[in-house]
């Protein structure tokens, strides 16, 4: 498994190390700064989600990919709450592998860059300027406040209260359908520019940003 | 339960019966032993006869200041002229009549009236039976002897019967109904006592968990016997955790072994641009499917009650609707969530997400693009996972027959319920929302 995951790897252009024992992934993760860190549970010498725990206080920052045939729902929670940020079930492809590896190096590099792009449109979290194939889009406060949010959580659900509380910063007191309104105003603001992206609304939930898939 | 309760006796039941089975057995034979006893001892019943018919006719003695006067009772309304098998004769120590029925036959078989009886005589007339029997019994009145003789010629009002009786009543019933009455009551009470700690361990048995050594059944106070049948279930208990651990380990061990060679597999053929190696990943993602429902099947075999707490099921409905609402669009089909108000329920957080995750997949999976999923929670103990694929006239042929995956998935969901003491309650129908109800044991109805 190994053998073929260092293959899938190095295929898609990126360099690796590649360690079979627990142990030497501790010192490997002590000697050397990764920018992504893939787990397969299933280790001879030891629990995988100890190991994550443990490089954990150690001070490792980089994302960790957990790669398992423990298909459970709890299996994953123990292994989120322990400290990986992503949990892909066996089997997988190496597209969807690939694919996730990007995502987490994706926010990786937002992160380190101040920027989170999503689809054709990208972000600047320190200025709040929004561009969409290079053009600049005005917007107002509240607008930009409600994208930021949903960015950073960008495929994910955002729960209406999180929103609700991102505009009552704004200092007003908002009404019952401010949420509605201010995620309506967005989607009319850019429905004109093709930004890649569609804002879903999860009624009883919240809202979720996701990147458009063209054969929708 | 409810079926050996109404099917067995219960203990003090089976014991109150043999007690008084032996019992009765017990008074048959003191019986038989006391009509031997007095019947054959012709002697000995005539002095009883006497003794009877005495005490009688003294009930009619009337003491009416310093004289005495007599009724003859009711009851022995044989001592008159009218019949000559019974005479008596009642007279004070002075010589002085009292009452009298008497005839010849006083004379013949009485003492003479000079003579001042003894406290207590009697003589057989003849032998054998029926018994005649004259004899005599003194008693003292306002400081008066008073004596009562009497001759039994031809007993045909059955005294001797009636002799008979009364020794039964006074040496069998009344000795043996109190001992009766104190051997079963203190029987079935220390049964009861004994038995207490029985109860309790039956109603702990309930909810023991095999899969936690230190929950066995509590054999303290137990009587011997029965301590050791609890015992051997103890020891049972500790084989199925065993074989449940083991097995366990066998669902992990089988998913490693299968789930591993089955992504090496797919990794490889994603690099072979051919739409055969197309058609053979997705027989692995169903064949990695089967292997994720058998697995779930097997990890819940071995699922006890001891991750159990109390769930706010809106709350767990609308984060597992969270969670898999990217999954959900990014397969063309929306989600929804209504809370019909605060529900909560005792359960297992995974195992219920588990469930909710199935009802989903399952309707996202066996239903066509743009599929409008809702999930409800309440007003009662139910959460209901709906869709609107049953409206859509041309998609009716979409919903798939149970005997395939959607069967497996649904299986696991009922046994997650079942281990909830709760159901699954599905409805489909053409032309209607297909819906699927959990249905979860009220609070407080363990």
């Amino acid at each position: 498994m190994r053998e073929i995951l260092t293959e899938c790897v190095h295929d898609a252009g990126w360099r690796l190390d590649s360690v079979d024992t627990a142990a030497a992934a501790r010192s490997a993760a002590a000697s050397a700064e990764y920018n992504l860190a893939l787990l397969d549970l299933g280790l001879p010498d030891g629990e995988g989600i100890e190991l994550i725990a443990d490089l954990r206080r150690a001070g490792f920052i980089a994302p960790i990919l957990v790669i398992s045939a423990r298909a459970s729902v709890e299996d994953r929670v123990i292994a989120l709450d322990n400290g990986a940020d992503d949990y892909l079930v066996k089997p997988f492809s190496q597209i969807e592998l690939l694919a996730r590896c990007r995502a987490m190096l994706r926010r990786l590099e937002s992160r380190m860059a101040n920027e989170i792009v999503v689809g054709a449109l990208a972000f600047d979290t320190r200025t709040g300027a929004v561009r969409i194939a290079g053009e600049t889009i005005s917007m107002a406060p509240r607008e930009r406040s409600v994208l930021d949010l949903l960015l950073r959580s960008a495929g994910r659900v955002v729960p209406k209260e999180r929103i609700e509380t991102a505009l009552s910063e704004f200092g007003d007191e908002i009404s019952t359908n401010a949420v509605e309104l201010a995620i309506s105003r967005l989607r009319r603001r850019l429905a004109n520019f093709d930004p890649g992206i569609a804002f879903e609304t999860i009624r009883g939930v919240g809202y979720m940003l996701r990147e458009n898939t063209r054969d929708a | 339960m409810p079926e050996l309760r109404g099917r067995s006796a219960t203990l003090s039941r089976i014991v109150a019966i043999r007690v008084l089975l032996f019992a009765s057995l017990a008074m048959a034979l003191q019986a038989a032993s006391i009509f031997i006893t007095h019947y054959f001892d012709d002697q000995q019943l005539g002095s009883m006869m006497v003794e009877l018919e005495a005490n009688g006719l003294f009930r009619g003695i009337i003491a009416q200041g310093d004289g005495i006067r007599y009724v003859l009772p009711e009851h022995m309304a044989r001592y008159t002229r009218q019949d000559d098998a019974y005479v008596t004769r009642i007279r004070s120590s002075e010589g002085q009549i009292i009452y009298s029925d008497c005839n010849v036959i006083c004379d013949e078989h009485l003492l003479p009236q000079q003579v001042n009886p003894p406290d207590h005589w009697s003589r057989l007339l003849h032998q054998g039976k029926p018994i005649s029997v004259a004899g005599g019994q003194a008693f003292d009145v306002q400081g008066q002897r008073i004596f009562i003789e009497l001759a039994i010629v031809n007993d045909h009002e059955l005294v001797m019967w009636q002799v008979l009786e009364r020794a039964f009543i006074d040496d069998l019933a009344v000795p043996m109904t109190l001992m009766l009455a104190f051997l079963l009551g203190g029987t079935l009470l220390s049964l009861r006592v004994a038995l207490r700690p029985v109860e309790r361990a039956a109603a702990d048995a309930e909810n023991v968990d095999p899969l936690n050594p230190a929950d066995r059944l509590n054999l303290e106070g137990m009587p011997r016997e029965i301590a050791e049948l609890g015992d051997a279930v103890n020891r049972t208990l500790a084989r199925v955790y065993d074989m449940m651990t083991g097995q366990r380990l066998f669902v992990a061990a089988i998913a490693h072994e299968v789930r591993t060679p089955l992504a090496m597999m797919k990794l490889e053929l994603s690099k072979l641009d051919q739409p055969r190696a197309r058609k053979v990943e997705a027989a692995i993602d169903d064949l990695a499917h089967l292997v994720g429902q058998l697995t779930a099947l097997g990890r819940l075999e071995c699922a006890d009650r001891s991750g159990f707490s109390s769930l706010d099921l809106a709350a767990l409905g609308r984060q597992t609707v969270a969670d898999i609402a990217p999954w959900v669009y990014d397969r063309q089909a929306s989600i929804a969530f209504v809370e019909h108000g605060p529900v909560s329920v005792i359960g297992n957080r995974p195992l219920i997400e588990d469930a909710i995750r199935n009802l989903i997949e399952n309707a996202v999976k066996h239903t066509p693009k743009g599929v409008a999923i809702e999930v409800s929670v309440g007003p009662s103990e139910s959460l209901t996972v709906s869709d609107d694929a049953g409206l859509l006239a041309s998609t009716e042929q979409a919903r798939p027959e149970p005997n395939d995956g959607v069967g497996m998935g649904l299986e696991i969901v009922r046994r997650i319920m079942a281990l909830h003491r709760g159901r699954l309650e599905p409805a489909v129908r053409a032309g209607a929302r297909t819906s699927m109800r959990l249905v979860f044991a009220e609070r407080g109805a363990d």
